[in-house]
């Protein structure tokens, strides 16, 4: 893949800043009106919207500094692919299963992504099937989701 | 000389064959747990108790004891070589720890130096236990809520000025993760807070997940830049890195660096263990902000051996002083304390300043085993190294499904739904954006889990002042600690204040360790 022809130079940073200040106000409103700041002792709005305020005020001052910066942030379409990838292996998770659903991703995204020779795939899945499934499954015990399959099995 | 006695008296306990399989049995799953992102410490523990139940109260405990103790070297293990924390003592570990190991490739090194400074703040941490503990204790108990409000201020304001280069966005960073912490319910009243009707946000946002994404899952999406450069260095290049001890041992010139912070993080560590609710997390982030006032032959963030050490010594040294008031009062340090106290409780102890009188061998059996489990976890620690290394020949582009898989899979481990795996996708793709803008998210951390401990500190001290800051400055410790929080930031004011190094920054937009970051014109 061509990653100088996919590369998208747009300039976020200056979006940091106001998503902060904004943040900043719903807490530092809720903080005030909603919560309570202050009666007799402070309330559970009081510390909240004293922090509301710092990060106003931080981002403004963030504001500034970098509407300065020349800098081009860049941005690449692979980037993107990982975390299309990791969507996809959570939202097959919740319908056929998180185990199923790693040896899929696993395989699909070695033999399509990276063109992996098949002996290599099996045995990159089989290490890390033992991880998950010894380590995770068997001895913590941790009860993996099963997805829609779950209500099919169950 | 009492305590020599009494200490002889415990190796005797802790070095019968039934107790030091039970060491080396601890230390080796501390080691696996910690090096798995997502379980930590609190989650082996809590696993393993149920079957320590028909054990001898001093082989249970010195099992436990020494799985809490060398679960702290596994934590670096992935923080190093991934850029995963196997726990959360281990964040900032991953400042140095990672860059040392691929920018600077010298993977072995790191492994080695996080080995020895956790030897070393453990050793500390130990001794200091074994000769003042029950002191330690006490003295720990007299930080009142307004003496730990400013240890925490104290931690918060070192480690969001410092890292990066730019107090700004460090304080836009560091409040934006004090009010992530404030979601879910209110700790000292119960109500539910800034959960915009949602009954996930009820519970709040999960720590380890947050940890994550924000640096795990981060990490692997920036790591897709580096596909097509790792496979021509491979071509160019087969052999990477030395695959044994030998090529891992550090020189005399990188133990001379490694000594002076792994002392000063070990004495601060023990201390910060001591504090209750304060345990591992906070002392590693507060030895790594020390760690940051003294001078470092590398920029700290970019692969320093002193920022490595500071930060392990100081988890190893905190959960060795976290011994002290479990043992000696009864408070747990941190939530591995507390499984620990509910452990002596099953066995039918009762900590508390009695339990050195009643219990002595069970005592002096732990803290003799502790110095045990310290040796013991050393030498696998540096056996393993030439297996640890191998993880770094496995190609970028194998690494990257794995690392998402292990951090999908720790994610949902830690809050056994697929809330926790949501949230560390999202906080992902956030630390991603951070760091492409250059937002250094390591004070957001900090600030995400101390943020709990400083708001009920805060606001227990203002209750009990009747709302009077003067609290805060009529108490003797809580005074010096205030004059040590307002001098810190008077000293990063007048430090940036000559030099214009905030304008300088600003253009680079320098955050952490982004200045060292490979050009997407590489590709």
């Amino acid at each position: 893949m061509n990653q100088q022809k996919q590369s998208v130079k747009i300039t976020t940073r200056i979006f940091i800043p106001i998503c902060m200040f904004l943040i900043g106000i719903v807490f530092s409103v809720l903080g005030f009106k909603q919560y309570g700041f202050w009666d007799h002792e402070p309330k559970p709005g009081f510390f909240p919207a004293i922090f509301g305020i710092v990060l106003m005020v931080s981002s403004v001052l963030a504001f500034m500094q970098v509407i300065h910066e020349t800098e081009k942030v860049e941005y690449h379409f692979c980037e993107l692919e990982v975390i299309i990838g990791a969507a996809m292996l959570i939202i097959g998770s919740m319908i056929i299963g998180m185990i199923p659903m790693i040896f899929i991703y696993l395989f699909g995204w070695l033999k399509i992504m990276e063109k992996t020779p098949l002996k290599t795939c099996i045995i990159i899945m089989a290490i890390v099937g033992a991880i998950v499934i010894g380590v995770f499954v068997m001895w913590l015990q941790v009860q993996f989701p099963w997805g829609l399959l779950e209500n099919v099995i169950g | 000389m009492d305590n020599f006695r009494l200490l002889g008296q415990g190796f005797l306990v802790a070095l019968t064959p039934q107790n030091i399989g039970a060491a080396l049995l601890g230390a080796v799953l501390g080691l696996i747990v910690g090096a798995m992102p997502g379980i930590g410490s609190l989650a082996g523990v809590a696993l393993l108790l149920p079957l320590t139940y028909k054990f001898n109260p001093a082989t249970a405990i010195i099992m436990l004891g020494a799985l809490y103790y060398s679960n702290m070297y596994g934590g670096s293990f992935s923080a190093i070589l991934l850029n995963i924390p196997g726990d959360s003592p281990a964040v900032t570990t991953t400042l140095d720890g990672y860059p040392m190991a691929t920018k600077r490739k010298r993977p072995g090194q790191a492994l080695m130096t996080a080995n020895m400074a956790s030897f070393i703040g453990g050793t500390i941490g130990i001794l200091i236990l074994t000769f003042t503990g029950p002191g330690l204790a006490k003295l720990g108990i007299k930080f009142g809520p307004s003496e730990m409000t400013a240890v925490l201020l104290i931690a918060m304001t070192s480690i969001s000025w410092l890292v990066g280069e730019n107090p700004i966005k460090g304080l836009v960073i560091t409040a934006f993760g004090i009010l992530a912490a404030c979601i879910g319910m209110d700790t000292l009243s119960g109500a539910p807070r800034y959960d915009f009707g949602s009954m996930h946000l009820l519970g709040g946002i999960p720590f380890t997940p947050f940890v994550i994404g924000t640096v795990g899952f981060a990490q692997v999406i920036k790591l897709a830049n580096d596909r097509q450069k790792d496979d021509k260095e491979r071509s160019e290049n087969a052999v990477r890195t030395k695959l044994s001890i030998r090529g891992a041992l550090l020189t005399a010139h990188d133990f001379k660096r490694l000594l002076p912070p792994a002392i000063r993080s070990g004495l601060m560590g023990t201390f910060v263990g001591v504090l209750p609710g304060a345990g591992a997390t906070t002392g590693s982030f507060m030895g790594y902000a020390m760690q940051k006032k003294f001078k470092s032959e590398e920029p700290m963030g970019t692969g320093a051996i002193e920022g490595i050490a500071a930060s392990e010594a100081a988890n190893n040294a905190a959960a060795a002083g976290a011994f002290a008031p479990l043992l000696a009062l009864g408070i747990p340090g941190s939530g591995t304390g507390a499984v620990l106290l509910g452990g002596l409780m099953m066995w039918g102890l009762q900590p508390g300043p009695l339990l050195f009188q009643n219990d002595p061998d069970f005592c002096w059996g732990l803290i003799a085993s502790l110095f045990l489990s310290n040796l013991l976890t050393l030498a696998i620690a540096v056996a393993v190294i030439p297996f640890l290394l191998k993880i770094l020949s496995v190609p970028i582009k194998y690494m990257i499904p794995i690392i998402t898989v292990v951090c999908v899979v720790g994610a949902y481990s830690t809050s056994n739904s697929m809330y926790g795996v949501v949230v560390m996708f999202l906080s992902g793709i956030f630390g991603y954006l951070l760091d492409k803008n250059g937002f250094p998210s390591a004070p957001m951390l900090l600030a995400f889990v101390l943020s709990p401990l400083l708001e009920n500190n805060m606001r227990k001290a203002f209750i009990l002042s009747g709302g009077s800051v003067s609290i805060f400055f009529t108490r003797p410790i809580t005074l010096v600690l205030m004059v040590v929080f307002f001098g810190l930031i008077i000293a990063s004011l007048i430090k940036q204040m000559p030099s214009k190094r905030l304008t300088a920054s600003a253009k680079k937009g320098i955050a952490g360790d982004d200045a060292a970051s490979v050009k997407p014109s590489q590709q």
